[in-house]
């Protein structure tokens, strides 16, 4: 499996409003819940475990996060990718009191824990380099972000 | 002897898989002997009975009885050398 298999186009949002993590967090799992991804307990489960395990992430030039929760409440496999029209503050990973600007967020659904090693990876790898994340941050429309992600 | 890490991540599913991986091929490629696990962070104070080491790619609840290491450099990859040898120099103690 390649990471390009897991983005789904319903879920990919540029330029998305959302007020604050919460609202990006209900928003996301709604649309998800809708189309059959997750099911109804995965909203309360991805806030809940932001709100314990933090998921952003300091990197060179920008902040981005990887929220996410168990197995249990993925129905099918998804990445989620959203662009936020303004940065949302999202705490560190490595340190819950450190507030990070986020712009960038990559919502993962993910429910087979041992065999995803090389998704995650293709991820990790996609996050550290600087040239793509702006790609993406720049993309200018839902279109342009759809290519970049397939094109990976 | 045999070393034993703990890798630990807060849903034991995204960020630890690929720290464990990343961990598997540093002990692999400095050829130590150890067992590397993949774990919850709430598990870890159950498990840490026989460990040596816990990683983890995010902050800690608590105080452990056995050495910590925030690994958030495999994801980022910033300063990843640098945990390297963090690792390392824990594991050769």
């Amino acid at each position: 499996m390649s990471l390009k298999d897991f983005f789904v186009p319903e879920l990919l949002f540029y330029n998305m409003k959302a007020e604050d993590k919460s609202d990006y967090f209900t928003k996301m799992s709604q649309k998800a819940l809708e189309l059959g991804y997750v099911n109804d307990q995965f909203e309360v489960n991805v806030k809940k475990r932001e709100d314990t395990f933090p998921t952003g992430i300091q990197l060179e030039e920008c902040a981005v996060a990887i929220p996410h929760t168990d197995a249990e409440y993925v129905n099918k496999e998804f990445i989620a990718v959203s662009v936020f029209e303004q940065s949302i503050n999202f705490a560190s990973m490595e340190d819950a009191d450190a507030v990070l600007d986020v712009k960038l967020a990559f919502m993962l659904g993910l429910n087979q824990p041992h065999s995803q090693l090389e998704v995650l990876t293709q991820l990790m790898t996609l996050i550290q380099d600087n040239d793509k994340v702006n790609a993406l941050l720049n993309a200018g429309s839902k279109e342009e972000l759809e290519k970049i992600l397939k094109e990976l | 002897m045999s070393k034993k890490i703990l890798v630990a991540c807060g849903a034991g599913i995204a960020t630890s898989t690929v720290v464990c991986n990343k961990v598997e091929q540093l002990v692999k490629d400095n050829n130590i002997d150890a067992e590397v696990i993949q774990c919850k962070i709430a598990e870890v104070k159950s498990k840490q009975e026989g460990a040596d080491l816990i990683v983890s790619t995010t902050i800690l609840p608590t105080k452990y009885d056995i050495p910590a290491i925030i690994a958030t450099g495999y994801i980022t990859g910033i300063n990843m050398k640098a945990l390297d040898q963090k690792i390392l120099d824990e594991l050769n103690k």
